[in-house]
């Protein structure tokens, strides 16, 4: 209780309402923008949070996940342009109903079902984690390891465009974890002489480099191919139709419920996230379309399927983030190396170690939803019009917050080199086809996954027979392989790009 | 049949699987060198205590080159034409936003945060094609703002 009562405090503190507010206002800007992911800006705002306290730090970072998927509808429906992947599938029904001059209605719809499917997939993380927790505290390292080859399994084979490029981005991850003092021996592995690198490779500067560097470059090069690309202008056809009547509330409340099923769904499954939450979403409402609906020509349940899904995800994304400490997006990979700037290493003891944090970092996620309400509300249109600004003058200044993020860091250059080797190498895995996200995913629980693979082969005594006596680790590896072995075939693969 | 006619599936082009083949032989490359000569070089075979410390960079390549090899020999036999055929953007330009980031990180090695983040912001909108002064002048202002307000608020 004291635990919570402290959590509450600490949300209300004006630094952390304050950092809420400006995350969502930021998530609204990162969403709205086309050429800015979320994940790039999540990137880029770890390093803004140094100097905040924890709480305050991960509220701002929620907000501006929450809020860019909220805001990645808006250029969706007024542009036909997503302003991030996952707001592709709102494009379907949304840009029709701008057409026909129910933009607003669209713009509420797809906000009330983005709070919505957030508040409900809040409740759930906060109802399940604890549980989940203290179940995986009974965990030992066999099922540890277990768990965790089949959610990197997972993540490689719905992450990327092949299962082999996958696991290969996410074992490479593992590898480059491994740089740095042994943590058994304590005997530098891998450092050229380097003492910054005894430390490891930093986290900030890879997680910048591979993704807000790397898709920079990603972003300048396709905006240098399209030479002359036609501006393109916000819709202003005249708003004949903006408020939402109650009929039309109880005929999308069922769509709100199944969607945001999925969307907690999505984000429990490692590897899912919230562009497959929002397309399978937005696939099952149209499949259970009733006579009357109109998907595809401006239908309301449509924009609230995906909406609702896609903001579903990241709560509960956090679930296995912390129940077991596993990421299993790449929003949730960030996070992990927020609270790891803070002192922080989530997993199942955060409960006991943190509890106050986690209560305040829950109370904080709510605070944001209705901030993002409001935010919403009121910047109904203005945020429409954001989208309109050129990459040419988003592109080089990214790159230098890229780089004073990643300063700040250690106050180095070696830092800032480092985050420019990531940003090369993530640029030529995306060209490549290799997955970024398996890539980081691997990298952050690199060094959990060699602990408990060593823990489990000293167990074991590299005895196969003893394996019998975990039936959780072997069920987990025997999904893990059936799953290999199906992914890694053409023609089983139908979505690519989890978060 | 020939193999761009191919119909059943299979590789495609000369052109596709010499790019196939040169990926691998590149990753597999860069997996022998670090197996036999980097991972050796950079860490100890023995540690007084545990499991050698040598272990897991060791096996973590060793799975790579197994299915940089299985993913070659699969696609030879699975992929087909049009799954290869991946449209990509000529590698100059990213080449050349490189170069200028690259230009800029040295210009902050030589002259600081604050006037090298205005430069790096400059040279890559030069390099992106901007050539409008107001625009140009708006991302060089922005460029230097972030590190100003750190200078500013002493982070």
């Amino acid at each position: 209780m004291e635990d919570l009562l402290l959590g509450i405090g600490d949300a209300l503190s004006p630094d952390a309402l304050l950092a809420v507010l400006f995350g969502i206002l930021m998530g609204y800007v990162v969403g709205v923008l086309p050429g800015l992911s979320r994940p790039t800006a999540l990137a880029v705002a770890v390093p803004l949070t140094y100097y905040l306290s924890p709480v305050a730090a991960i509220a701002f970072l929620v907000g501006i996940t929450k809020a860019s998927a909220a805001g990645g509808a808006t250029s969706a429906i007024m542009l036909n342009t997503p302003g991030e992947p996952s707001s592709a599938a709102t494009c379907y029904d949304g840009y029709p109903m701008a057409r026909a001059g129910k933009g607003k209605k669209a713009l509420k719809i797809a906000l009330y079902a983005s709070v919505f499917g957030d508040i409900v997939s809040t409740l759930m993380l906060i109802a399940l984690a604890k549980p989940l927790a203290a179940f995986a505290l009974k965990f030992g390292p066999v099922e540890m390891t277990a768990i965790m080859i089949f959610a990197l399994t997972f993540i490689a084979a719905l992450s990327g465009g092949s299962m082999f490029r996958g696991m290969i981005s996410g074992i490479l991850g593992i590898f480059i974890a491994t740089v740095g003092l042994d943590a058994e021996s304590g005997t530098p592995r891998l450092t050229f002489g380097m003492v910054d690198l005894f430390d490891g490779v930093p986290l900030i500067a890879t997680t910048v480099g591979m993704l807000a560097f790397a898709e920079m470059l990603l972003q300048a090069e396709a905006l240098m191919a399209r030479k002359k690309a036609g501006a393109t202008e916000i819709a202003t056809m005249e708003e004949t139709d903006t408020s939402i009547s109650r009929a039309e509330v109880r005929r999308v409340f069922p769509t709100l419920l199944r969607s945001t099923g999925i969307g907690v769904g999505a984000g429990i499954i490692p590897g899912l996230g919230p562009t497959i939450g929002a397309f399978l979403s937005y696939a099952v409402a149209k499949k259970l379309a009733r006579p009357g609906d109109t998907f595809g020509e401006g239908d309301i349940k449509g924009v609230a399927a995906t909406e609702a899904a896609d903001n579903a995800v990241l709560p509960a994304s956090l679930i296995p983030l912390f129940a077991i400490g596993l990421p299993g997006s790449v929003s949730a990979a960030v996070l992990v190396s927020a609270f790891m700037v803070h002192g922080i290493t989530p997993g199942p003891l955060i409960f006991e170690e943190n509890a106050a944090l986690i209560y305040g970092v829950y109370f904080s996620m709510i605070i944001a939803s209705l901030v993002m309400l409001a935010v919403g509300r009121i910047g109904l249109t203005f945020f429409a019009r954001i989208g309109s600004v050129s990459p040419a003058i988003i592109i080089p200044v990214v790159f230098a917050l890229c780089v004073s993020g990643t300063f700040l860091e250690a106050h180095s250059m070696f830092a800032v080199n480092v985050m420019f080797v990531f940003g090369v190498l993530g640029y030529i895995m995306q060209r490549y086809g290799y997955s970024v996200v398996a890539f980081l995913i691997g990298f952050v629980v690199g060094p959990m996954f060699e602990l408990s693979l060593r823990q489990a082969l000293i167990v074991t005594g590299g005895r196969l027979d003893v394996w019998l006596e975990h039936p959780i680790a072997l069920t987990m590896l025997a999904i893990s392989a059936v799953a290999a072995v199906v992914f890694m075939f053409p023609g089983t693969r139908k979505f690519g790009g989890a978060d | 049949m020939s193999d761009r006619d191919a119909g059943d599936g299979r590789a495609g082009r000369p052109s596709q699987r010499a790019a196939l083949l040169t990926e691998t032989v590149i990753v597999a490359g860069a997996c022998l060198l670090a197996l036999f000569w980097i991972i050796p070089a950079e860490t100890m075979d023995q540690a007084q205590l545990g499991l050698s410390p040598r272990m897991m960079p060791m096996s973590c390549i060793a799975v790579i080159l197994v299915l940089t090899l299985g993913r070659c020999a699969l696609d030879m036999v699975f992929t087909s034409q049009a799954k290869r055929e991946t449209p990509r953007q000529p590698l100059r330009y990213a080449l050349l936003v490189m170069v200028a980031a690259a230009c800029g990180l040295t210009a902050i090695h030589q002259f600081g945060l604050l006037a090298g983040s205005v430069l790096l912001s400059l040279f890559v909108v030069l390099a992106i094609g901007e050539r409008r002064p107001l625009r140009i002048l708006a991302v060089a202002l922005a460029g230097g703002a972030v590190p100003m307000l750190i200078r500013t608020l002493g982070l």
